[in-house]
Parts: structure tokens; sequence; C-alpha cells
């Protein structure tokens, strides 16, 4: 069976004001995933607007995945609100040896 | 709701803060070692200059400060409590409600005069420590050694939701020095089962400083009653320990054994606070009024459908319409005591007045407050304030003798002003009473005659001469001070109280004190009344003044015409007849009824065609037009839409008792 990856960009607000819609978002991917068996990347768009409920949200889907045997891919750039947030919060390490992936640059 | 502003929020807060260390100040003018009270003041003071510096309320803090640094050397027993101390603190709490009224005013020079007296009176020379300035908080002195602290910290889990941003916090905290970070993610919830908005994350951090554990707490001030914090000193034995100072906690004591300002707010006493706080609602009076509106339409609404499905024959209807009646009642007994307030709130600001008064005038007096916990509507208190204040100081300023011409009287050298509320039927009696020297009714009779307000040698009962004090312009004091004597007030006192539908009495004896007694509706927009016809009109009785309610035989009618007394258990009841009274022009019914009314002793009997029932009554003031109409306090709209007017029962009560004094003149 070839599994397509699924990919849920977020980007815009990502706050506490949309933090129910994110969650939802990101159930739908997992529900999709589980499925048709397939990866779920999420993709942090580097001109997003987000507080602490973001990184909040990501760490819960990670156990989450963990938990469903869902492969997830957390992607960041190095830079804007979302790396900020991260590094403010003390949260960089709280994904160590998890599914996000800080991005230098433009990589892919 | 969401819409208040924060500064206003603040200042309300700030308010109620002050009022609190004042309570605490003035309770420790009687017990100057009371701990309890030390550290409310303290912990007062700490929350003031805390929160005043968030909202940018500067000189208020830095004024604050000096407060808050004094009462931590008396917390800590670097200095002792003392009355002077005290004194300067209460002056400095006036000058704080200055700070906050006008945040932008040039208060400097008050300010440096007022912390001038405030370090005289700890005991320590102004220079010694930061010098008294108006400008940013000067620091606590400095500590010299660097600590290392162990920082365990869970914000509460609504705090996002409530507008607290934990990264300010963190923010806050690295600034204090280097701090190391790291997340406890424990208790995060999986995707399906968590609420976004909630905060589940913990932190543990590790912060080196040189500054005091109360700073490290002070960053967590305003949600420190909610949060869990752990904050260990863990300073390797090997770093230089040096004696304390001021603001930082002992190195060598073990944090357990002296309670820091953060385990002191979890006294039971702040428990309780804070409990009240998370259980209380903030609302604008505004929007308790339009609902009440509402309320009041509903109720109108309500009663309008228990009569139509009175009329017609259909059990379903009439189970909902009594379903609806009993919910419009019980949604009107809620909201009715959503505005009650207890009459403490009211009283307690009086505790600093009798203070002050007593400084001022030499005079030793103990207030005595009773009946604190009777409620009254909110518009009721507020609007009672100015004419109790006013009251107050004329008792003290005319009433009380000094303590030489009491001793000299054969009474106790402190006067007593005792202030005392309590609730009878749909009243609120609040009254102030003192134990001075009377008043002197030759001194009110002269004043009065020479003011032109009655005629020279004018008969006149007790009860009317004492009255001539709420005249405009009257006043007996013979120099004007400054707390009373300008013939302005009492008047405006008199006022106040009939705008509220309430009245004043004056008791007075000669040489032992006098006792001036307010009568006050305990509310102003719904009574329960019992409607009743005279002729072809409805009208309303307040409920809470009908004592019963008789037959008025023909026969009986006849016997007592022209005397208008019925016997009412061996008791003489004089009686009007409404129908004569608002001159129906109607025949009498049969069989008559008698109603009868009471306010306290005095009782009257109300002569009615019908009695209709108990009626849920919505009062609307009637215009400006029937001010001049007395036997009226108001209309209401019936169930029918037609217009009932609700009966004064004061002014009926005078009107029989009146009567009855002409009848027995008569003989």
């Amino acid at each position: 069976m070839t599994e397509k990856l699924k990919t849920l960009r977020l980007d815009g607000a990502l706050t506490i004001k949309t933090a129910a819609e994110t969650r939802e978002a990101m159930l739908a991917a997992f529900g999709e995933a589980k499925a048709s068996s397939s990866p779920v990347e999420i993709e942090i768009s580097e001109n997003c607007d987000c507080d602490l409920t973001l990184p909040q949200l990501l760490l819960s889907a990670q156990a989450t995945a963990a938990r469903d045997g869902i492969a997830l891919r957390i992607r960041a750039p190095h830079r804007g609100p979302f790396f900020t947030t991260l590094e403010r919060a003390g949260l960089s390490a709280a994904f160590d040896g998890g599914s996000l992936t800080i991005m230098n640059g433009d990589q892919r | 709701m969401n819409n208040l502003d924060p500064i206003a929020v603040f200042r309300t807060e700030a308010a109620e803060q002050l009022e609190l260390i004042e309570a605490g100040l003035l309770d420790l003018t009687r017990d100057l070692d009371d701990k309890g009270q030390i550290d409310a003041v303290f912990r007062g003071l700490h929350t003031l200059k805390g929160s005043g510096s968030m909202f940018g309320f500067d000189q208020l803090a830095a004024f604050t400060h000096h407060c808050e640094t004094a009462f931590d050397r008396v917390r800590k027993g670097e200095a002792p409590a003392t009355s002077e101390l005290i004194a300067a603190v209460l002056d400095a709490q006036g000058h704080m409600q200055a700070l906050l009224d006008q945040p932008n005013g040039d208060h400097d020079a008050m300010s440096t005069k007022l912390l001038e007296q405030l370090h005289r009176a700890v005991g320590r020379e102004a220079s010694s420590t930061s010098h008294p300035t108006t400008g940013k908080p000067k620091e606590a002195p400095a500590e010299p050694s660097r600590r290392t602290w162990q920082l365990d910290f869970r914000l509460p889990a609504d705090s996002m939701v409530n507008g607290t941003n934990p990264l300010g916090l963190i923010d806050e905290l690295r600034d204090l020095g280097e701090c190391g970070l790291s997340v406890n993610s424990d208790q995060l919830p999986p995707l399906d089962a968590m609420d976004p908005t909630q905060l589940y994350l913990g932190w543990n951090a590790t912060i080196v400083t040189d500054k005091p554990r109360s700073e490290i707490e002070d960053v967590f001030i305003f949600v420190m009653d909610e949060m869990v914090m752990d904050l260990k000193d863990v300073t390797p034995a090997s770093a230089p320990v040096v004696p304390e100072t001021t603001l930082a906690q002992p190195a060598e004591v073990h944090p357990n054994e002296v309670p820091s300002a953060r385990e002191e707010q979890r006294t039971p006493a702040a428990d309780a606070k804070s409990q009240r706080q998370s259980d209380n609602v903030r609302v604008p009076a505004l929007r308790l009024d339009e609902m009440m509106d509402r309320v009041g339409e509903l109720v109108i609404a309500q009663s309008r459908l228990s009569q139509m499905a009175g009329s017609v024959v259909d059990l379903g209807l009439r189970s909902v319409s009594e379903e609806i009646e009993r919910l419009a009642g019980e949604l009107r007994d809620t909201m009715m005591v959503l505005r009650m307030m207890p009459v403490a709130s009211l009283f307690s600001r009086f505790r600093r007045l009798v203070h002050d008064l007593a400084r001022e005038t030499g005079k030793e007096i103990e207030l005595v407050t009773t009946g604190e916990t009777t409620e009254v509507d909110k518009t009721v208190i507020d609007r009672l304030a100015d004419p109790l204040v006013h009251l107050v100081r004329n008792s003290i300023d005319h009433g009380l003798e000094l303590p030489q011409d009491r001793i000299a009287s054969g009474k106790p050298a402190v006067g007593q002003v005792v202030l005392s509320a309590h609730q009878t039927g749909s009243e609120v009696v609040i009254t102030i009473k003192d134990d001075g020297r009377g008043i002197d009714r030759a001194r009110v009779r002269a004043k009065a005659e020479a003011n032109g307000l009655i005629q020279p040698g004018q008969s006149l009962s007790d009860q009317e001469l004492l009255q001539q004090i709420f005249q405009p312009g009257f006043s007996t004091a013979e120099k004007v001070t400054n707390l009373s004597g300008r013939g302005v007030g009492m008047d405006v006192v008199k006022k106040t109280i009939e705008a509220l539908r309430g009245s004043i009495d004056v008791k007075s004896d000669e040489g032992t004190g006098s006792e001036i007694a307010l009568r006050i509706p305990l509310t102003l927009a719904i009574i329960d009344g019992l409607l009743v016809r005279v002729g072809n009109g409805n009208y309303v009785i307040p409920l809470s003044a009908v004592e019963e309610c008789l037959e008025l035989s023909l026969e009986e009618d006849l016997r007592s015409r022209g005397r208008s007394f019925i016997s009412l258990r061996d008791d003489l009841v004089p009686f009007l007849r409404l129908r004569e009274l608002f001159r129906t022009g109607s025949q009498p019914d049969p069989y008559q009824k008698v109603v009868v009314i009471s306010t306290g002793r005095e009782r009257v009997g109300l002569v009615v065609d019908q009695i209709i029932g108990d009626h849920q009554t919505v009062i609307k003031s009637m215009s400006k037009l029937h001010d001049q109409v007395s036997s009226f306090s108001g209309a209401t709209i019936l169930g029918d839409g037609n217009v009932a007017l609700i009966l004064d029962v004061a002014h009926l009560i005078a009107a029989g008792q009146q009567q009855e004094a002409q009848l027995r003149a008569a003989g």
C-alpha cells in the first residue's frame, strides 16, 4: 500500500483565539492519516502569529501520534514567532527526540 | 463584561485594598502587637505596590514601597509597632488614595513630608534607607551575594484565558538573573482530550540572582493565589553567606520556618479571600438595573398570563402559567438578593472618620457598630453614605463633650457613638446614637425664632421643635468648625432620606444624648402587595405593612359611624374609609373589609370594598405632576393592563393617628 503524506500547513493567527480550530484541524489530519495509514506532516509558517497554545498543541499532537502509531513530522522555520515562542518558553528541549524539525533557511 | 477597562478595575481593587489596609491599621491602634493585622497590612501594601507598578501608577508604587518596607521591618521584629508608626501609615494611606485618584498630579511635597514622618516613626534615619523620593521605587538594600533558587511552578489552568501571558512572566524571571528553564508536560492530555485554551505545562527554573526572594515572588503576584509554586534556596554551601537585610530571607533559616510573602498569602484568611475572589464576578450596577427592569416587565407579563389562564378552561395552559409564575417569582427574589449589600460596607468607613475626628477634636470616642450584616439595596447604600457622614460628624462635634466635661458631669471620659442597623418588615432602620449632651431645646427654639423659621413663642410639640434642625439654614453651633456648624447639611440629609422614600426620627434627652433613626425601604423596585378594590378602582397595599384583614359588618359600620374606631382584641384601632378619602362617589359594598396596616406600634384600619388578593407589584414612580398627592407612593400595572395606585402606608397611618388624636381631643 502506497502511503500519501498528509500535510497540514499552519499559517496566520495561531493563538488562543484559534486554538480550538487548530486542534480540530490536527485531529482531522490524524483521522485521515489513521484511516489511510499515511504519515502526517505539520508545517508551521514563518509568518504565523502564535502564542503558547501552539507549541502546547504540538506537544500534545506529538504524544497522541506516538500513542496512535501515526508517523508525525513537524517542520518549523528557524526564525519567526513560533521559534521565538519556543525559545522564550524554554520549550525547545521539550520536543527533543520527537518529531520537530527546525529548518534552517529555506530548507524544505 | 469583556470590555471592562483594566485601569478602572485596578482602581476599584486598589480602593478595596486601601480600605483593607485602613481597617487593619485601625485594628492595630487597639492592639499594637496583633501579628495577624501587621501581616495583613504588609500584604495589602505589598499587593498595592505590585499592582500599582504594573498598571503604570508609578508614584503610588514608589510611595507605597516605603510604607511596605517600614511595615516589613515591623513584621520581622526589627522595629516595634508604635502608635506613631500606625498614625504615620494611616496618613500615608490617605495620600495613597490621592495618588490613586490623580496618578499624574504633583504630589512630591506631600509624599516627602509623609515619608519623613514615616521614617521618624519607624525609628531610623531617613538617610539610612532609600531616600524619600517619588521617583521609581528604590531597590531594597542590594543583596551582596548571588543566590541560586530552584523554582518549580505551575500557573492556573485558566491563566491564558484570563489574559495572563505565561511568556511575559518567564521573561520577567529571566530579567532577574541567569535563568535555566525546563518544561514539565506530564499533565498534558492527548489531543482528543485537551482544551487548547487551558494551560497544562509547568516549568522548573533555576535562577541565579542577587535579587531577594520577594522579587522572584513578585513576578507571580497576580496569579499567586491560584498557582502552585515551590521556591527553594539551593545556593551551594560554599557560596558566601552574607547577613540578611531588609527584604531577603535569611539563608540560615529553613524556608519553612520564616513564612515568605507568598506563604503568608496562604493564611486561612488569605485563602478565604482568594476563594471569595474566584467565586465572585464584578458586574456594573447599571447592568443590574437593566436586568431589574426586565424582571419587572416579566413579572407584569406573567401576571397578565396568569389572569388569562384563569379565565379559560385549559389545564395545560394553567399548568404552564403556574410554572411561569413560580419561576418569575424566584427570578424576582434572586434579582432582589443580587442587589443587596450588607451595611457593613457602609459602616466600615466610619471607623476612620471617627479616628480622625477624635484626633482633631481632642475628644475620646468609641465607635460601636451593630447589625452590620443587615442587607440593603446597593443604591440605598450608595445614597446613604453622605447623610450618614454628616450625622456622625454632627454627633461628634455637637453631641459629644470633651473628656473633662464628661467626667465633670459624671460620664465616662470616652464618649460613645453607636451605629446600628436592623430590618423591620420592608424597612431598614439605621440609627446613630451618641451619649453626649443632647439637643438643647432652648437654643434650637431661639435659633429657629432668630432665623424666622417659627414665630416667637409659637407652640410646638417636642418632635416639631427637634425637627427644626432639618430646616434649611439652621445651625445651633456657635462657632463654625471644620466638621460642622455651617448650617448646611441637615436639610440636605433630610431631603436625601425622603428621596429614598425614607423618614428621619430624632430623639434627644438633654444631658444623656441623642438618637437619630433613619427608616429606609429595603428595596426601591418591587414589592409584594395586597390588591384591593375601593369603588371602581384597584389599589395596592404593601403586604409587609398588612397585619390582618377583617370583615366590617353593616352593623359594626353603622355603630362606628362618626367614631371610626374598631375594637380589635380590646384595642381601639382607628380606621379610614378609603371610599370617602378617595371620594369615589360609589355605594359601599354590603360586606366591606378592613385591612389593618401598621408601622411598628402604630396601627390603622383601611376600609375597602373588596380584597382581591396578593399581587407582585413592580413599582412605577409617579410623574412630577403627582408630587403633591401624598396618599400614594407609586403606581403599578395590573395583569389586565389597568393601573393600580400603591398606597403610602406611612402617610395613611399618620392620617389615621391624626384622626384618632382629633377624636380623642374632642372627647
